[in-house]
């Protein structure tokens, strides 16, 4: 399981585990729903059509198992990309532990970007909230910069109560910054 | 030798359709499998998903098997 693979040091207490909006699943998996009921949509659309439209000469029992094999297919291939999109949104996360940030990106299957740095490295926390429905259901983007060389600035969109995360990134961060304060005089 | 496409039986046709799809499905399950084992924090949720998944797929697959058998 991930926590294994990241390591957690000693004492290391996980504050918080982010993931993206429900509103965010529930857009992306409507599509596939949509694919889902399209051969529904499709019978029902056969038997509210006027009969003229209907060709007679076709016998539907004949064709019977070439459309149970297809919609069984369409079904198959609905379900499999609802189940891809569940699987990118559940590993796509924000881990907060009590010294670091944990941003793992799961963009694709086989395209994943995981990015860790310490709270004491942290210089800014920003989150915007854009749109009417972002607004309403407090979903919107964070980014965090860091000091230091190379990759410093890591963004996430449609994260859920921003405002709540970016308190809780700044408590932790003065906490830590406060234990390493202490513990440099002790040992001074 | 040149493929008749005319008479080219449409069982064969579907046969060798389902074949593919039957890969890919393999293929689709071992990489989602694969990944939810690897990266999930939560095992409850990793074994709902991978439950729910397979519930619900063997039988579309079983089912388009039977019907390439009929055909």
């Amino acid at each position: 399981m991930l926590y294994e693979k990241i390591h957690l040091e000693t004492d290391e207490k996980v504050l918080k585990v982010v993931r993206k909006h429900w509103f965010i699943i529930v857009t992306e998996l409507f599509g596939a729903f949509l694919m889902l009921i399209t051969p529904f949509l499709i019978l029902s659309l056969l038997t509210i059509m006027p009969p003229e439209f209907i060709p007679t000469h076709i016998h539907v029992e004949t064709y019977m198992p070439f459309i149970i094999f297809a919609v069984a297919f369409w079904f198959l291939m609905a379900l499999m990309t609802g189940f891809m999109i569940w699987t990118h949104y559940y590993l796509d996360l924000w881990v907060i532990t009590d010294r670091r940030i944990i941003v793992i990106d799961q963009i694709a299957f086989f395209n994943r970007k995981v990015s860790s740095f310490r709270l004491e490295r942290l210089q800014d926390i920003k989150y915007s909230i854009d749109g009417l429905i972002a607004t309403f259901l407090k979903f919107g983007t964070v980014r965090a910069q860091t000091a230091g060389m190379g990759e410093n600035s890591f963004k996430t969109t449609g994260l859920p109560d921003p405002q709540e995360l970016q308190s809780i990134i700044q408590q932790a961060t003065d906490a830590r910054l406060q234990y390493l304060k202490n513990h440099h005089n002790h040992s001074v | 030798m040149d493929l008749d496409i005319q008479n080219f039986p449409l069982h064969n046709i579907i046969t060798l359709a389902f074949y593919a799809v039957a890969f890919l499905y393999v293929l689709f399950s071992a990489i989602l499998y694969y990944h939810w084992n690897e990266y999930s924090v939560e095992p409850t949720v990793t074994k709902t998903t991978l439950t729910f998944y397979f519930i619900s797929t063997i039988p579309l697959v079983v089912i388009m098997g039977i019907m390439v058998l009929i055909i």
